[in-house]
Protein backbone atom coordinates (compact mmCIF):
# COMPACT_ATOMS: atom_id res chain seq x y z
CA UNK A 1 0.00 0.00 0.00
CA UNK A 2 1.54 3.01 -1.13
CA UNK A 3 2.36 5.62 2.00
CA UNK A 4 0.58 8.80 2.89
CA UNK A 5 2.22 12.14 1.02
CA UNK A 6 2.46 15.45 2.75
CA UNK A 7 4.01 18.59 0.85
CA UNK A 8 5.22 21.00 3.17
CA UNK A 9 5.96 24.84 2.34
CA UNK A 10 9.13 24.57 1.84
CA UNK A 11 9.00 21.98 -0.53
CA UNK A 12 6.50 24.28 -2.47
CA UNK A 13 9.16 27.32 -2.73
CA UNK A 14 12.09 24.98 -3.87
CA UNK A 15 9.54 24.00 -6.90
CA UNK A 16 8.99 27.72 -7.39
CA UNK A 17 12.37 28.63 -6.94
CA UNK A 18 13.34 25.90 -9.35
CA UNK A 19 11.00 26.38 -11.38
CA UNK A 20 11.50 30.41 -12.05
CA UNK A 21 15.42 30.27 -12.03
CA UNK A 22 15.14 27.66 -14.95
CA UNK A 23 12.85 28.81 -16.94
CA UNK A 24 12.89 32.82 -16.63
CA UNK A 25 16.40 32.86 -14.79
CA UNK A 26 14.79 35.02 -11.97
CA UNK A 27 15.39 35.03 -8.09
CA UNK A 28 12.33 34.16 -5.91
CA UNK A 29 12.54 34.95 -2.34
CA UNK A 30 9.42 34.36 0.61
CA UNK A 31 7.40 37.05 2.10
CA UNK A 32 5.51 37.91 4.96
CA UNK A 33 2.06 38.25 4.40
CA UNK A 34 1.80 41.70 6.36
CA UNK A 35 5.18 42.87 3.83
CA UNK A 36 3.96 41.87 0.96
CA UNK A 37 3.65 44.33 -2.09
CA UNK A 38 0.67 45.08 -3.94
CA UNK A 39 -0.28 43.24 -7.04
CA UNK A 40 -1.16 45.28 -10.19
CA UNK A 41 -3.66 43.57 -12.65
CA UNK A 42 -3.37 39.88 -11.20
CA UNK A 43 -3.19 36.75 -13.84
CA UNK A 44 -3.77 33.49 -12.39
CA UNK A 45 -3.47 29.76 -13.42
CA UNK A 46 -4.85 27.00 -12.20
CA UNK A 47 -3.98 23.05 -11.96
CA UNK A 48 -5.98 19.67 -10.46
CA UNK A 49 -3.54 17.48 -8.59
CA UNK A 50 -5.64 13.79 -9.10
CA UNK A 51 -2.83 11.48 -8.18
CA UNK A 52 -1.38 10.33 -6.02
CA UNK A 53 -3.01 13.16 -3.72
CA UNK A 54 -5.94 15.34 -4.69
CA UNK A 55 -6.09 18.71 -4.59
CA UNK A 56 -5.74 21.87 -6.48
CA UNK A 57 -2.58 24.26 -7.27
CA UNK A 58 -2.82 28.23 -8.25
CA UNK A 59 -0.19 30.26 -9.33
CA UNK A 60 -1.09 34.57 -9.33
CA UNK A 61 1.45 36.77 -10.99
CA UNK A 62 1.42 40.28 -12.08
CA UNK A 63 0.39 40.79 -15.56
CA UNK A 64 4.27 42.57 -16.02
CA UNK A 65 5.83 39.71 -14.56
CA UNK A 66 4.21 37.22 -17.07
CA UNK A 67 4.73 39.38 -19.85
CA UNK A 68 8.36 39.94 -18.96
CA UNK A 69 9.25 36.37 -19.08
CA UNK A 70 7.48 35.71 -22.14
CA UNK A 71 9.41 38.70 -23.89
CA UNK A 72 12.64 36.61 -22.51
CA UNK A 73 11.64 33.56 -24.33
CA UNK A 74 10.26 35.06 -27.14
CA UNK A 75 12.60 37.28 -28.29
CA UNK A 76 11.84 39.12 -31.21
CA UNK A 77 12.63 41.79 -33.47
CA UNK A 78 9.91 43.54 -33.53
CA UNK A 79 8.57 46.19 -30.88
CA UNK A 80 4.56 44.84 -30.86
CA UNK A 81 3.39 43.57 -27.22
CA UNK A 82 3.50 40.17 -26.43
CA UNK A 83 -0.08 38.75 -27.61
CA UNK A 84 -2.46 38.79 -24.21
CA UNK A 85 -2.77 34.66 -24.82
CA UNK A 86 1.10 34.27 -24.90
CA UNK A 87 1.01 35.93 -21.76
CA UNK A 88 -1.48 33.47 -20.41
CA UNK A 89 0.02 30.52 -21.88
CA UNK A 90 3.24 31.16 -19.87
CA UNK A 91 1.71 31.36 -16.71
CA UNK A 92 0.26 27.80 -17.26
CA UNK A 93 3.33 26.27 -17.75
CA UNK A 94 4.52 28.16 -15.35
CA UNK A 95 1.93 26.38 -13.06
CA UNK A 96 2.25 22.93 -14.70
CA UNK A 97 5.81 22.60 -14.37
CA UNK A 98 5.61 23.35 -10.92
CA UNK A 99 2.65 21.45 -9.69
CA UNK A 100 4.74 18.36 -11.57
CA UNK A 101 7.80 19.18 -10.27
CA UNK A 102 6.40 18.94 -6.87
CA UNK A 103 4.63 16.03 -7.05
CA UNK A 104 7.91 14.34 -8.73
CA UNK A 105 9.89 15.10 -6.17
CA UNK A 106 7.26 14.59 -3.39
CA UNK A 107 5.90 10.90 -4.33
CA UNK A 108 7.85 7.84 -3.75
CA UNK A 109 8.92 5.49 -6.72
CA UNK A 110 5.33 2.61 -6.06
CA UNK A 111 3.03 6.10 -6.76
CA UNK A 112 1.44 6.97 -9.95
CA UNK A 113 1.74 10.66 -11.23
CA UNK A 114 -1.36 12.19 -13.00
CA UNK A 115 -2.18 16.50 -13.08
CA UNK A 116 -4.77 17.91 -14.76
CA UNK A 117 -4.59 20.37 -17.52
CA UNK A 118 -3.96 24.17 -16.48
CA UNK A 119 -6.52 26.91 -16.42
CA UNK A 120 -6.03 30.53 -16.54
CA UNK A 121 -8.15 33.87 -16.69
CA UNK A 122 -7.41 37.31 -15.38
CA UNK A 123 -8.32 38.72 -12.18
CA UNK A 124 -7.70 36.87 -9.13
CA UNK A 125 -8.72 33.30 -9.01
CA UNK A 126 -12.24 32.48 -7.27
CA UNK A 127 -10.76 30.29 -4.32
CA UNK A 128 -8.07 31.27 -2.40
CA UNK A 129 -8.19 28.68 -0.11
CA UNK A 130 -6.08 26.09 1.46
CA UNK A 131 -1.95 26.97 1.84
CA UNK A 132 -1.41 30.11 1.00
CA UNK A 133 2.17 31.61 0.25
CA UNK A 134 3.48 34.86 -0.83
CA UNK A 135 6.67 34.96 -2.67
CA UNK A 136 8.86 37.82 -4.20
CA UNK A 137 10.38 37.61 -7.97
CA UNK A 138 13.54 39.32 -8.41
CA UNK A 139 12.49 41.72 -5.27
CA UNK A 140 9.93 43.33 -7.18
CA UNK A 141 7.19 41.18 -8.31
CA UNK A 142 4.73 40.22 -5.68
CA UNK A 143 3.19 36.09 -6.39
CA UNK A 144 0.59 34.07 -4.35
CA UNK A 145 0.88 30.33 -4.25
CA UNK A 146 -2.10 28.46 -3.25
CA UNK A 147 -1.64 24.96 -2.68
CA UNK A 148 -5.40 22.79 -1.79
CA UNK A 149 -5.81 19.84 -0.59
CA UNK A 150 -5.53 17.75 2.29
CA UNK A 151 -1.62 16.46 1.70
CA UNK A 152 -0.41 20.05 1.81
CA UNK A 153 0.67 21.49 5.17
CA UNK A 154 1.56 24.61 6.47
CA UNK A 155 5.18 24.14 8.24
CA UNK A 156 7.69 26.12 9.43
CA UNK A 157 10.62 27.35 7.41
CA UNK A 158 13.88 27.10 8.62
CA UNK B 1 19.70 19.52 -42.23
CA UNK B 2 17.73 18.00 -38.91
CA UNK B 3 13.77 17.77 -38.51
CA UNK B 4 12.83 18.13 -34.78
CA UNK B 5 9.08 17.84 -34.27
CA UNK B 6 8.64 19.76 -31.00
CA UNK B 7 4.83 18.51 -29.54
CA UNK B 8 3.34 20.67 -26.36
CA UNK B 9 0.18 22.67 -26.16
CA UNK B 10 2.00 24.94 -24.20
CA UNK B 11 3.51 27.81 -27.06
CA UNK B 12 5.96 28.68 -24.02
CA UNK B 13 7.07 25.23 -23.46
CA UNK B 14 7.83 24.60 -27.17
CA UNK B 15 9.47 27.93 -27.46
CA UNK B 16 11.70 26.63 -24.60
CA UNK B 17 12.73 23.14 -25.85
CA UNK B 18 13.55 25.05 -29.39
CA UNK B 19 15.88 27.20 -27.15
CA UNK B 20 17.45 24.41 -24.99
CA UNK B 21 17.43 22.36 -28.11
CA UNK B 22 19.58 25.51 -29.78
CA UNK B 23 22.05 25.77 -27.33
CA UNK B 24 22.91 22.18 -26.92
CA UNK B 25 23.87 22.05 -30.11
CA UNK B 26 21.18 22.01 -32.82
CA UNK B 27 21.34 25.43 -34.36
CA UNK B 28 20.83 24.41 -37.76
CA UNK B 29 17.89 21.91 -37.28
CA UNK B 30 14.45 22.61 -38.91
CA UNK B 31 12.00 22.94 -35.85
CA UNK B 32 8.31 22.10 -36.47
CA UNK B 33 5.84 23.06 -33.38
CA UNK B 34 2.80 20.49 -33.09
CA UNK B 35 -0.06 21.36 -30.29
CA UNK B 36 -0.94 17.56 -29.79
CA UNK B 37 0.11 13.82 -30.98
CA UNK B 38 -2.39 13.58 -33.49
CA UNK B 39 -1.07 16.88 -35.11
CA UNK B 40 2.59 15.33 -35.07
CA UNK B 41 1.46 12.17 -36.60
CA UNK B 42 -0.15 13.98 -39.57
CA UNK B 43 3.38 15.81 -39.85
CA UNK B 44 5.18 12.34 -39.91
CA UNK B 45 2.96 10.75 -42.46
CA UNK B 46 4.14 13.81 -44.50
CA UNK B 47 7.62 13.69 -44.10
CA UNK B 48 9.80 11.83 -41.32
CA UNK B 49 11.35 13.21 -38.23
CA UNK B 50 14.94 12.98 -37.12
CA UNK B 51 13.67 13.85 -33.01
CA UNK B 52 10.33 14.06 -31.63
CA UNK B 53 10.20 15.94 -28.58
CA UNK B 54 6.90 15.54 -26.55
CA UNK B 55 5.27 16.40 -23.40
CA UNK B 56 2.98 13.85 -22.13
CA UNK B 57 -0.31 15.90 -20.48
CA UNK B 58 -2.19 16.95 -24.22
CA UNK B 59 -5.65 17.43 -25.23
CA UNK B 60 -6.53 15.14 -28.25
CA UNK B 61 -3.82 12.36 -27.92
CA UNK B 62 -1.09 13.10 -25.46
CA UNK B 63 2.53 11.75 -25.85
CA UNK B 64 1.94 8.79 -24.25
CA UNK B 65 -0.39 7.65 -27.13
CA UNK B 66 2.42 8.96 -29.43
CA UNK B 67 4.82 6.90 -28.09
CA UNK B 68 2.98 3.90 -29.07
CA UNK B 69 1.63 4.88 -32.13
CA UNK B 70 5.08 5.73 -33.52
CA UNK B 71 6.95 2.63 -32.41
CA UNK B 72 3.69 1.02 -33.99
CA UNK B 73 4.14 1.79 -37.22
CA UNK B 74 6.93 -0.20 -39.33
CA UNK B 75 7.77 3.14 -40.74
CA UNK B 76 7.91 5.59 -37.76
CA UNK B 77 9.59 3.13 -35.71
CA UNK B 78 13.31 4.15 -35.77
CA UNK B 79 12.25 7.68 -34.93
CA UNK B 80 13.94 8.73 -31.44
CA UNK B 81 10.83 10.28 -29.42
CA UNK B 82 12.02 12.11 -26.08
CA UNK B 83 9.72 12.73 -23.64
CA UNK B 84 9.52 16.40 -21.86
CA UNK B 85 6.85 16.10 -18.78
CA UNK B 86 6.23 17.97 -15.69
CA UNK B 87 4.78 14.15 -14.35
CA UNK B 88 7.57 11.84 -14.38
CA UNK B 89 9.20 10.11 -11.47
CA UNK B 90 11.71 6.62 -11.52
CA UNK B 91 8.54 4.38 -12.23
CA UNK B 92 7.07 6.39 -15.34
CA UNK B 93 10.44 6.79 -16.72
CA UNK B 94 11.04 3.24 -16.31
CA UNK B 95 7.31 2.69 -17.91
CA UNK B 96 8.11 4.96 -21.07
CA UNK B 97 11.45 3.28 -21.94
CA UNK B 98 10.10 0.62 -22.08
CA UNK B 99 7.62 1.47 -24.68
CA UNK B 100 10.65 2.99 -26.84
CA UNK B 101 11.52 6.46 -25.66
CA UNK B 102 14.83 7.52 -26.41
CA UNK B 103 14.87 9.59 -23.36
CA UNK B 104 12.47 11.05 -20.65
CA UNK B 105 13.37 14.67 -18.48
CA UNK B 106 11.46 16.09 -16.14
CA UNK B 107 10.11 19.75 -16.29
CA UNK B 108 11.94 22.30 -16.26
CA UNK B 109 14.44 20.85 -18.62
CA UNK B 110 17.67 23.06 -19.00
CA UNK B 111 20.40 23.38 -21.53
CA UNK B 112 22.42 21.26 -19.02
CA UNK B 113 20.21 18.38 -18.66
CA UNK B 114 19.00 18.44 -22.25
CA UNK B 115 22.48 17.91 -24.05
CA UNK B 116 23.64 15.41 -22.70
CA UNK B 117 20.66 13.35 -23.68
CA UNK B 118 20.46 14.33 -26.98
CA UNK B 119 24.25 14.01 -27.69
CA UNK B 120 24.58 10.91 -29.38
CA UNK B 121 21.91 12.36 -31.99
CA UNK B 122 24.11 15.41 -32.82
CA UNK B 123 27.57 12.58 -33.13
CA UNK B 124 25.61 11.01 -35.07
CA UNK B 125 24.47 13.98 -37.38
CA UNK B 126 27.95 15.04 -37.28
CA UNK B 127 29.41 11.49 -38.53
Amino acid sequence: MPTPVTIDTAAVIEAVKDTFETMAFMEVTPMDEENRLEMEEPLWATIEIMEPVQGRFTLVIPNALAEEITETLFISDTESPIAENLALDTLAELVNTIAGRLMSDQVNLEHTLSIGLPEYGRGLPETQKGLVIYLNIEEIHPITVVAEGNAFQDQAID
Amino acid sequence: MMRIIIADDSAMARMFVKRCLEISGFLDAEFIEKENGKEVLESLREQPADLVVTDLNMPGMDGTELLKAIKASPRLFDTPVLVVSSTTNPKKTEELESLGAFAVLGKPISPATLAPAVAPLLEKEEE
